[in-house]
């Protein structure tokens, strides 16, 4: 029974047969270079676990702030240990350099992009993708082609950088070749995102991810993967105690 | 020893030309006597007919659209003087010898380059372009080589000789006066070879101390101690052009032929180079200067040249541009690309920094920053834009701070008492008061609070107390 394992291992790696599952990779057995977004099941839900690391990554929002930034900030985090740069372009706010130092992001790797044409938006996010510095580059352009967006995925291959392509829900109805599309749903008590397309796989239904509970956590805990697989009812209620906090309080603020 | 000199018989022809964009007939003219010759004619002015020694309405009258220029001997030395920082490359005993020659001392650089032949043909192939004709002869001593130089003028070709072969040649090569030369005809000596047969004293009693000194530096009798190059401290190139320049684009050839010089230069010095300085000469006798500053300081031209194209689409001439001129003061050391062997993808930081410059150049310098905290508790000041690659991260505060800031805090209706944006809010968390900044006129006291939307987003907002109005600072990623 042992001794058959390995022959199937082996007559599945011959050229002959394909998987559908694997057709993609190609002969090799290689697994495609992930980054984990730290939520469990976002990360069993996209193909080998996480968001692909050399292409593009299309979020679709019925408004910016809806959970985006949540689900991709400790992949931000640990992209920006290497030594590459981390870019914005043209963000609909500007990154909060404290808040960024509180997630972990490096701030000498951050590089913000400030401009409102497309084809300037989309000149620099080619530009930083194909030069292999940039380990992500999230981009808000108003309305690329599929054009533009086919060679933002060229040049994210050429570069081995992540392109994070934030686009208005409006757009899904859109032909996109991004290999991986994610949609986001209103924001309420947990993030709701759903896969629409991704390589090998048939995408995902609605998936509800925790959220960080801001009202009940005192000092601010660096996120990390394991803080995020435990379920909303398990994280402990007790009410802040650390010196310093001013007077929390539920009841309605001074008056007018 | 082995001595290598370059002649260049045309050379103010040639740095005229280097001005063109179009071919053209050119002459150079000199004055003698208040009469204007022509002193250089280059080829297609020779089709029309003009040689040198011609008056210039002559030449005008053969060829309509002919070009003069005036000899101009301070730019032929400055030329002579970038070709001897060229042919710093091959050996340090350089030196320039009267209007248009090059003397080389190879000996100490033949185990470098492979050989005799190999120099030769590198420093053939390696010429910078634009100073076609040219010829180079190897002999054992300095003035022999420069008499074969210049014997063989427009061979194009690096030709070997050695000491026995200068018998045949004729008087008038020798680098001696012109009277001293019609005497040694009129003397019946028309070879090199009946000169050097006769009694040394005589000759110099004849002739005169420099001309005996002349001949046995020939022979190689008495050699002056090997000249040493000196690299100028600073840079500083320019060109002129033959037809005034109206469009950027057409500054790019000229700007790459600068550049080049610039790259021998730093190669010469082994340094690299951050800013430079380029001046452009205006119709009106105004200068305009483009300033270059890159991030990194580089040294190849093939790093710098794709900057330059990009900033040269947004320069704008205030008038018709007569010269361009290329300086540069201040260097750095060559900055070596590193990899490291275990980290796959990472770039060295050469290219980190090529493209902030290339963002840059594109887009402007404002657009681009990094971002750095500042220790200050008024939010709006506690972080600020930095220079790519420095940023600052210092200690964070233990409070929750949103992940987006909005860049002007936004007014908030409020309806009895709580503030509403597209829905009441509801307060989740605060308040948070800070009350600073009485140092430099710009106080805040306000009390910030965590509200929430709904069951949707948390934002970051406050209430102004001095005025009681609720603003949006904030959203958080949460």
């Amino acid at each position: 029974m042992s001794a058959a394992k390995p022959q199937l291992n082996q007559i599945l790696q011959h050229p002959a047969i394909w998987r559908a599952a694997d057709g993609m990779r190609g002969k090799q057995w290689q697994p495609l270079e992930t980054i984990a977004t730290g939520f469990h099941t976002l990360d069993q839900a996209l193909p080998d676990g996480g968001l692909p690391c050399d292409s593009v990554a299309e979020i679709l929002c019925p408004h910016w702030g809806c959970g985006e930034t949540e689900l991709v900030s400790s992949a931000l985090a640990s992209l920006s240990q290497q030594s590459r740069w981390l870019v914005w372009v043209n963000p609909p706010w500007l990154p909060y350099a404290p808040a960024l130092r509180q997630q972990g992001i490096q701030l000498e790797n951050t590089l913000i992009v400030h401009n409102k044409q497309d084809k300037d938006i989309l000149w620099a996010m080619e530009q930083c993708l194909a030069s292999g510095a940039c380990s992500v580059v999230q981009g808000w352009p108003h309305n690329p082609s599929p054009q533009q967006i086919r060679r933002l995925q060229l040049a994210a291959q050429k570069g081995h950088s992540l392109c994070l392509l934030m686009r208005p829900q409006a757009h899904m109805q859109q032909p996109s070749p991004a290999p991986l599309r994610l949609e986001l749903g209103a924001l309420q008590h947990n993030i709701q995102v759903r896969v629409v397309k991704c390589r090998g796989h048939w995408g995902s239904p609605w998936l509800r991810l925790p959220r960080h509970d801001l009202e009940h956590s005192a000092a601010f805990t660096l996120r990390t993967a394991a803080n995020k697989t435990i379920p909303q009812d398990q994280i402990p209620q007790t009410p802040p105690s650390g010196a310093g906090y001013s007077q929390h309080s539920t009841h309605s603020p001074p008056g007018t | 020893m082995l001595w290598a000199c370059f002649h260049f018989p045309a050379l103010a022809l040639n740095l005229v030309e280097q001005g063109v964009l179009t071919p053209q007939p050119l002459v150079v003219e000199t004055t003698r006597k208040q009469r204007r010759l022509v002193r250089y004619a280059n080829a297609l002015a020779h089709q029309h007919g003009i040689v040198p020694g011609m008056t210039i309405p002559t030449a005008q009258g053969l060829a309509q659209n002919l070009n003069c220029y005036a000899y101009d001997a301070h730019k032929e030395q400055q030329a002579l003087q970038q070709l001897g920082n060229w042919a710093y490359e091959f050996t340090p005993h350089i030196r320039t010898h009267g209007p248009n020659n090059l003397l080389l001392e190879v000996s100490h650089s033949l185990k470098l380059f492979h050989g005799q032949k190999e120099l030769a043909q590198r420093l053939t192939q390696q010429l910078p372009p634009g100073f076609k004709p040219f010829s180079l002869a190897f002999a054992d001593t300095d003035m022999a080589a420069l008499l074969f130089a210049q014997a063989h003028e427009s061979s194009n070709r690096a030709l070997f000789f050695s000491l026995p072969d200068l018998h045949d040649y004729d008087v008038q090569w020798l680098d001696v006066a012109d009277a001293q030369k019609n005497l040694l005809y009129s003397m019946g000596l028309k070879t090199v070879g009946q000169l050097l047969s006769l009694p040394k004293d005589s000759l110099s009693k004849r002739f005169g101390m420099e001309f005996s000194q002349y001949l046995l530096c020939l022979t190689g009798e008495q050699t002056a101690p090997l000249p040493n190059w000196s690299l100028p401290q600073t840079f500083q190139a320019e060109l002129d052009f033959v037809l005034e320049l109206d469009n950027a684009q057409s500054l790019l050839f000229p700007i790459r032929h600068l550049l080049s010089q610039l790259e021998h230069y730093l190669y010469a010095r082994q340094s690299a180079v951050s800013t430079f300085l380029f001046s452009l000469l205006l119709r009106n006798r105004a200068i305009q200067q483009w300033p270059i500053e890159l991030a990194i300081p580089m040294h190849r031209l093939a790093d710098i040249m794709p900057l330059i194209q990009l900033k040269l689409e947004k320069l704008k001439l205030e008038a018709p541009v007569l010269s361009l001129q290329l300086s540069a003061h201040t260097f750095g050391p060559i900055s070596v690309r590193q990899q490291d062997m275990f980290q796959r993808h990472q770039p060295d930081h050469i290219t980190r920094y090529q493209l902030v410059d290339r963002l840059k150049a594109r887009l402007g310098e404002q657009q681009i920053h990094s971002l750095s905290m500042v220790a200050d508790h008024r939010p709006e000041y506690s972080w600020c834009s930095a220079t790519p690659g420095q940023g600052e991260a210092l200690q964070h505060p233990s409070e929750q701070r949103p992940f987006w800031l909005l860049y002007q805090p936004q007014k908030l209706r409020s309806k009895k008492g709580l503030p509403v944006y597209h829905e009441p809010l509801h307060l989740l968390k605060g308040p948070e008061r800070i009350e600073t900044g009485w140092w430099d006129n710009q106080p805040i006291n306000r009390d910030y609070y965590i509200a929430q939307q709904g069951h949707g987003q948390h934002l970051w907002i406050y209430r102004d107390r001095d005025n009681s109005i609720w603003f949006l600072h904030g959203i958080f990623s949460q």
